[in-house]
């Protein structure tokens, strides 16, 4: 059966399309407001000479997983601390590996370390961790308390 | 750059610098560990590509245009090499402009002649860290062509999910307009750029395609790599979470 210049039907399809475009109208802030924080928070990092690790945390339900990439870090300069509920992570780059990636930007040749600070999905037992090494990926499991 | 043909499909503008004719068009859009991404940034690099399609869209992309060797260019760029083309972004894509994208993506495909759509994603593997040598896993809209291709790269099945984002419009728009699109998966990490799960699915588009391409240097290149996209991964996991890839991770509703 068709349902062309149906008033009603019109109506309600004029109804749909209104909705249709609040909708669209909400989720462009939303993404503008995501694109904010990231604005902010990538030039506060850059102005201290950061830039933040690499980092998958991973709830597994009796534990939680955390893998820390840090591709070009110094190996003895990396500092991994883990609290009940959050970690912190440091370590200086190759400033070779900094021109490598970032040949065309100037400003990011003054970016020393990476450093970042994440809080985890549920508290953990810091004194049954288990920590894994692959390649520069830094693998932390430890038991939700 | 001059302008051999322009089309504007869905408020996007595909802009043509030449008349290179495209059979085969790779899709390396942002998504799950970016492996998509890296296997397009890895074959134009290796087959040396030039760009031949720009597309842009002023309201729903961010307002940027690339500078690369001194030329501006648009930030979703085609690039192509003997009937070959793969597509790259600068920017992810929002999730709201995703689906006229993607829709406007197969029409302007199926307007200009191409053939098939070679979509390369990641499916986030948990366990990816434990995983020496991803599996492959293959969807598409023809299931006579999944069974050729199937027949070259032996992938894994995969009988049932959900898959969310672009790909999963660009597939379902492809069975409407009658256009080959397979769907190419490789195991990979979640929200870390994966280039040994990209170099996996070159090894598998390389049977495909029966191409040569080399994957030694994009590992031994890999850290290097995840330097330079580690801010496309975060700005991708931010539009990841948002257009609801987390549906990827459950059951689907009815199941044998």
């Amino acid at each position: 059966m068709s349902t062309q210049g149906d008033p009603f039907e019109e109506m309600l399809r004029r109804i749909y399309r209104e909705f249709q475009n609040i909708i669209d109208q909400i989720e462009r802030v939303y993404d503008e407001e995501a694109l904010e924080d990231v604005f902010y928070e990538r030039t506060r990092q850059y102005s201290r000479g950061s830039i933040e690790p690499i980092i998958s945390i991973m709830d597994m339900g009796d534990s939680v997983r955390i893998i820390i990439d840090l591709p070009g870090a110094k190996e003895s300069t990396i500092d991994v601390r883990v609290y009940e509920d959050y970690i912190h992570v440091t370590a200086s780059i190759d400033e070779r590996m900094i021109k490598d990636a970032f040949p065309e930007l100037s400003w990011a040749h003054k970016i020393r370390r990476f450093e970042g600070r994440y809080r985890l999905p549920a508290r953990i037992d810091v004194r049954r961790i288990k920590m894994e090494k692959k390649g520069s990926r830094i693998i932390l499991t430890a038991p939700k308390i | 750059m001059p302008r051999f043909y322009e089309e504007i499909v869905n408020g996007f503008l595909f802009q043509e610098y030449d008349d290179t004719k495209i059979d085969t068009l790779i899709l390396g859009l942002p998504d799950v560990g970016l492996v998509g991404a890296i296997t397009a940034i890895h074959l134009i690099k290796e087959l040396n590509m030039k760009d031949v399609v720009g597309i842009d869209n002023y309201t729903a992309l961010p307002p940027v245009a690339v500078i690369m060797e001194g030329k501006p260019k648009l930030p979703i760029r085609i690039y192509a090499r003997d009937n070959l083309g793969v597509l790259v972004t600068d920017v992810p894509l929002a999730p709201s402009s995703i689906p006229l994208f993607s829709e406007a993506l197969v029409r302007y495909a199926k307007s200009r002649g191409v053939k098939t759509l070679i979509s390369v994603t990641g499916l986030g593997n948990p366990g990816r860290i434990e995983i020496e040598k991803p599996n492959v896993y293959l969807i598409g809209s023809d299931q006579d062509n999944v069974k050729q291709v199937s027949e070259k790269i032996n992938p894994k099945n995969i009988n049932q999910g959900i898959l969310v984002g672009p790909y999963a419009i660009i597939l379902k728009e492809s069975i409407r307009l009658n256009l080959n699109n397979i769907v190419l998966m490789v195991d990979s990490f979640i929200d870390i750029p994966d280039p040994g799960a990209a170099a996996v699915a070159i090894e598998s588009l390389n049977k495909i395609l029966e191409l040569d391409i080399d994957v030694t240097k994009l590992l031994e290149e890999e850290d290097k790599i995840k330097l330079r996209l580690k801010e496309l991964m975060k700005e991708t996991k931010n539009v990841m979470a948002r257009m609801g890839k987390t549906y990827e991770y459950r059951p689907t509703l009815i199941y044998t």
